[in-house]
């Protein structure tokens, strides 16, 4: 389980209390390149396991019938339903794979490892994570998770049957209910103490797991390097230095060295960390103890990819480029640049790679513009390794600079790839950034390159005496010449050889196509201001008169299909979540919903986990590529970011037949919220049958959040909170539902 | 999607709403509740007489009831004009003596036990409500006010009473012309103004009907009290008219609670 800290933050934190993870770390390849130029990402394939179709309810109703005999009664309600519904919420939220290329390959793995352990074998199951958090965790139910990231980082077949050997080692000897039971009973201990447990359990998984690995008979060489891969596993997937020329296209195309550090960043990690208060062992601690145990053990396998080098690296790469995936989603376009780069030396051709280049550039641009560039780069004190480079270069631009850079780099990338219809999308959407963005000035722009401009200006302005032809061609300025020319940044006589961002565009400004698109968004952005304009100059009535009026056609889009997607329900009971009235409560709001787009003409497309048992792996995918879509829009929250599965979504529109996408989620808690006004109350008597029944009935607190996505535009079109004061009943669901789709239903 | 939960709070939560009112579009609802309250300061005044079998019986006054009944269109999905109509049933406490007449001339007076009076009052309010700017009317919590009229009256019946003697030697004294009303129930009753109002909330359990509750606060006023209201001529209320112990028993019964069932058309 945990061999490192680095929690994904889209697995439930609570969970993390009930597992150990294991973060680890890889070579380049040139297998499968015909496969990774039109790559897609991963998806579930074959039969959809129990696991997913189940319902939660259900397991934990199984699991307290069997019960654990470790646990008193109490306990046990309170560990089985941590880990049900903490894993069920992993196992449902888009990011888990089944049936994959890389779930099919850990699956052999641990056949290997497992041998001679059949039963053991058939209560296991691999699943794929996608994150770029380098972890492996297994849980009491018998499910291995590896990440995208992990699988990106190692350099061997044999270092994955390592830790995967480790994880179930953890799985048979119970080390989940163990270290839950552990914490119930010594809740008072300090964090110090329940580290040292938690490191015993962690050295006990690597001498168990050392057994089975080398009785699978894998190489004694590769335990080792997997530590390694464990030490380094916060850099990038791999160590290259890349330089400025990676980002000219053309010789013609100048950029500053300064924009590169001239030092290299020291790679900070050492083995021998402080782990007084760590889940595990430090680097040192382990490796020292399993070289005891190497130069106690004999026989020795010599396997190291068993299921082959190519397979291997065509694994490795199928993770990496997840890696890039994972990367655009979550808005990390620093590490994007690098991933790529590092990617695009085996793979050159991808097309997928330019399309993620493109989105990164667009998300670059776009935080840039919103002055939150920091969100998609490391900070200055993370700054290690060759990828720093790409970090400090971003943060060392300017607004004006970026904004030109970036541009120079989305445009090479589309006139190189014109006819790829998602690149030409994302081209736009970058015009229209840089449109509405009111940073871009046309005129600020040469039409000159650097070289040429520089020439110009030495020609004009540099009169070398010994040189008269010179002197000749060259008349003398007067100061008014001078000033107009000051004034139009295209006479090469006001070159500024600081200001390199001016000279990157010369071809771009040009552009019949460009300025067509430019002018267009611009256009459209005139028309916005002018609104805005317009409403800032009404009168608070007359605004709030506007207000209502767009609140009214806010829902109103004339939608008669909809994919409706989890609707989901969390009832607070204190301060947790009570998962068996919300799962009951879920399957009422999916009630509500079918009924009214029955009632309102709309027709829906449910897609839930509760019917994948019925709808199988094709519905599980489309689930899953919704949810990423919806994740990647939050990531990027205030921002107009490009959807990464922008093919998958067109399959689903093709499948579907609507581009309308419905998510929503159902939130209740009650909470009288007494306070000290009870006191007051109390005090002052006469109060008292005014304050308590009032707040009493007022503690509850429904909220009904609703949003629409397109798919197309990858965008949320429109969204509706209702606030309530009443509990989250069936047909209190129903009537906000109703009222909802009512309106959706009609148009402006 | 638990994330979502967040992000799309962060997305929408501060846009305005706009909505369809109505439980599943009906906008009209029909309540039907009945109303209870603890009259706290009544019990102040001491316990009463109360019925049980023909026997009178000391007991605090625990509990008033009401039956409510109302309708209600909802103009917006947070506004609604609506009307009501009220049945309360309340105690006031009875005289504890009476002047009698004997049939000789002169009087004397005589202390008694007396069943407590039932008093009825019928209340038509127009009223409206709102809710928060995200409501959906008629369903969830609202807010009701209303101002209304009401009519009090002391109910008609046989009150089951029993006399002292006040004679030395403890005997009943003879009486002539005795009328065992000792109040003229056909007299008019008394008219007031009722201000008030409700947290209500409604909860619907189907596509139509909802369980409603709520906490009701009134201040009721006597407008428009008769020329003579208490006993006739033969024996009289000695304490006090009942028209002051009817408005006043009105005005302290400032909290109730309702429970009922309500329709959406």
């Amino acid at each position: 389980m945990i061999i490192h800290a680095e929690l994904d933050k889209n697995v439930n934190f609570n969970t993390m209390k009930f597992l150990f993870l294991i973060p680890l770390l890889t070579c380049l390849t040139s297998f499968g390149q015909a496969d990774f130029n039109n790559y897609t990402t991963l998806l579930s394939a074959g039969t959809i396991p129990e696991d997913f179709t189940v319902l939660t309810y259900d397991k934990l109703k199984n699991d307290l019938a069997e019960g654990d005999k470790s646990l008193r009664r109490t306990q046990e309600k309170v560990f089985f339903e941590g880990i049900n519904y903490a894993i069920d919420d992993l196992l449902h939220s888009g990011y888990v794979t089944y049936g994959d290329e890389i779930s099919t390959y850990l699956e052999k793995i641990a056949d290997k490892l497992l041998k001679k352990d059949k039963k053991s074998r058939s209560e296991l199951r691999f699943y794929t994570l996608k994150s770029n958090s380098v972890n492996a965790f297994s849980t009491e139910q018998g499910i291995v998770f590896v990440t995208t990231g992990l699988m990106s980082q190692v350099t061997s077949e044999a270092q994955i049957a390592y830790i995967l050997a480790h994880e179930i080692a953890h799985y048979l000897e119970h080390h989940v209910v163990e270290s839950f039971s552990y914490k119930t009973k010594n809740r008072r201990h300090s964090i110090e103490k329940m580290s040292v447990y938690s490191k015993d359990k962690e050295l006990e998984a690597d001498m168990k797991g050392l057994e089975m690995y080398q009785a699978a008979g894998y190489s004694k060489d590769e335990i080792i390097p997997t530590f390694d891969v464990l030490m380094y596993s916060y850099l990038p997937f791999d160590e290259i230095d890349i330089s400025l020329s990676y980002f000219q296209h053309s010789d013609s195309l100048f950029l500053p060295p300064s924009l590169f550090p001239d030092k290299k960043f020291e790679i900070k990690a050492i083995e021998d960390e402080d782990d007084s208060r760590s889940t595990h062992p430090n680097i040192k601690t382990r490796k020292e103890a399993i070289t005891e145990a190497l130069d106690n053990s004999k026989n020795w396998g010599t396997d190291i990819n068993f299921q082959g080098d190519e397979k291997f690296k065509y694994i490795r790469n199928i993770a990496r480029f997840e890696a890039v995936r994972n990367d655009v989603i979550e808005a990390k376009y620093g590490r994007a640049v690098y991933s790529i780069f590092l990617l695009e030396r085996d793979f050159p051709e991808s097309m997928y790679l330019k399309r993620m280049k493109a989105q990164t550039w667009l998300g670059l641009l776009m935080y840039r513009l919103n002055n939150k560039i920091s969100r998609t780069i490391d900070r200055k004190s993370d700054y290690e390794g060759a990828s720093a480079a790409i970090h400090y270069m971003i943060r060392k631009m300017n607004k004006d600079e970026l904004e030109a850079f970036a541009t120079r780099q989305m445009y090479d990338i589309y006139t190189d790839n014109s006819s790829d219809e998602e690149i030409k999308l994302i081209w736009e959407r970058f015009v229209k950034t840089l449109a509405f963005g009111e940073n871009f000035k046309l005129t600020e722009y040469s039409k000159s390159n650097y070289e040429s401009a520089k020439g110009i200006f030495e020609i004009n302005n540099i009169i070398d005496p010994n040189d008269s032809t010179t002197v000749q061609a060259k008349a003398p300025k007067s100061k008014y010449d001078r000033i107009k020319s000051k004034k139009d940044v295209d006479l090469a006589l006001n070159f500024d050889s600081t200001e390199f961002r001016t000279y990157l565009l010369p071809d771009i400004i040009v552009s019949e196509d460009f300025n067509a698109i430019f002018e267009k968004y611009k256009d459209e952005f005139k028309a916005e201001k002018d609104l805005e304009d317009t409403y800032d100059a009404m009168s608070y009535s007359d605004q709030r008169k506007f207000d209502q009026e767009e609140s009214k056609n806010r829902l109103k889009l004339g939608i008669d299909e909809l994919i409706v997607v989890e609707p989901t329900v969390y009832s607070y009971k204190k301060n947790s979540i009570d998962r068996v009235k919300s799962e009951k409560l879920e399957a009422s709001f999916s009630e509500v919903i079918e009924e009214s787009s029955a009632s309102t003409g709309i027709k829906i497309y449910p897609i839930n986990s509760s019917q994948l048992s019925t709808e199988g792996t094709q519905s599980y995918n489309e689930r899953s590529t919704l949810l990423n879509m919806l994740m990647q829009i939050t990531n990027n929250n205030d921002m107009d970011p490009f959807p990464v599965d922008y093919e998958l979504l067109n399959q689903l529109e093709e499948n579907y037949g609507t581009t309308k996408v419905m998510f929503s989620v159902v939130e209740h808690r009650y909470d009288a919220d007494l306070g000290m006004g009870a006191i007051y109350a109390i005090i002052f008597y006469p109060a008292a049958p005014i304050y308590f029944p009032m707040k009493l009935l007022m503690g509850n607190n429904t909220e009904i959040n609703m949003i629409i996505l397109d798919t197309k535009e990858a965008r949320i079109v429109t969204g509706s909170s209702h606030y309530i004061k009443d509990s989250a009943r069936k047909h209190t669901i129903g009537a906000h539902v109703y009222s909802i789709f009512t309106q959706l239903n009609s148009t402006k | 999607m638990r994330t979502l939960v967040f992000i799309s709070i962060f997305f929408i939560g501060s846009s305005v709403q706009a909505q369809n009112t109505g439980l599943y579009g009906k906008k009209i609802s029909l309540d039907l509740s009945f109303g209870g309250a603890m009259p706290v300061i009544n019990m102040l005044n001491g316990s009463m007489y109360k019925s049980r079998s023909g026997v009178l019986v000391e007991k605090l006054d625990m509990f008033d009831y009401s039956i409510r009944t109302g309708a209600s269109y909802a103009l917006a999905n947070n506004f609604a004009l609506g009307f009501e109509f009220d049945i309360e049933f309340m105690n006031i406490h009875a005289p504890t003596y009476a002047y009698v007449s004997y049939p000789s001339g002169g009087a004397t007076s005589m202390q008694m036990k007396h069943e407590a009076l039932n008093m009825r009052t019928m209340v038509f309010m127009p009223r409206f409500e709102f809710t928060s700017h995200s409501g959906l009317l008629p369903i969830g919590l609202s807010h009701q006010i209303g101002i209304g009229f009401s009519r009090t009256k002391i109910v008609q019946k046989d009150y089951e009473h029993v006399f002292y003697p006040t004679t030395y030697n403890n005997e009943l004294p003879i009486l002539d012309d005795f009328d065992e009303r000792f109040y003229d129930y056909t007299n008019d009753a008394f008219k007031g103004l009722v201000f008030m109002y409700t947290l209500n909330v409604r909860t619907p359990i189907n596509k139509f009907m909802m369980i409603t509750y709520g906490i009701r606060y009134n201040f009721n006023v006597g407008i428009d009290a008769p020329a003579y209201f208490g006993a006739p001529d033969v024996t009289y209320f000695a304490e006090s008219n009942a028209y002051s112990a009817s408005k006043e028993r009105r005005l302290y019964s400032l909290i109730s609670f309702n429970l009922g069932m309500s329709f959406a058309l």
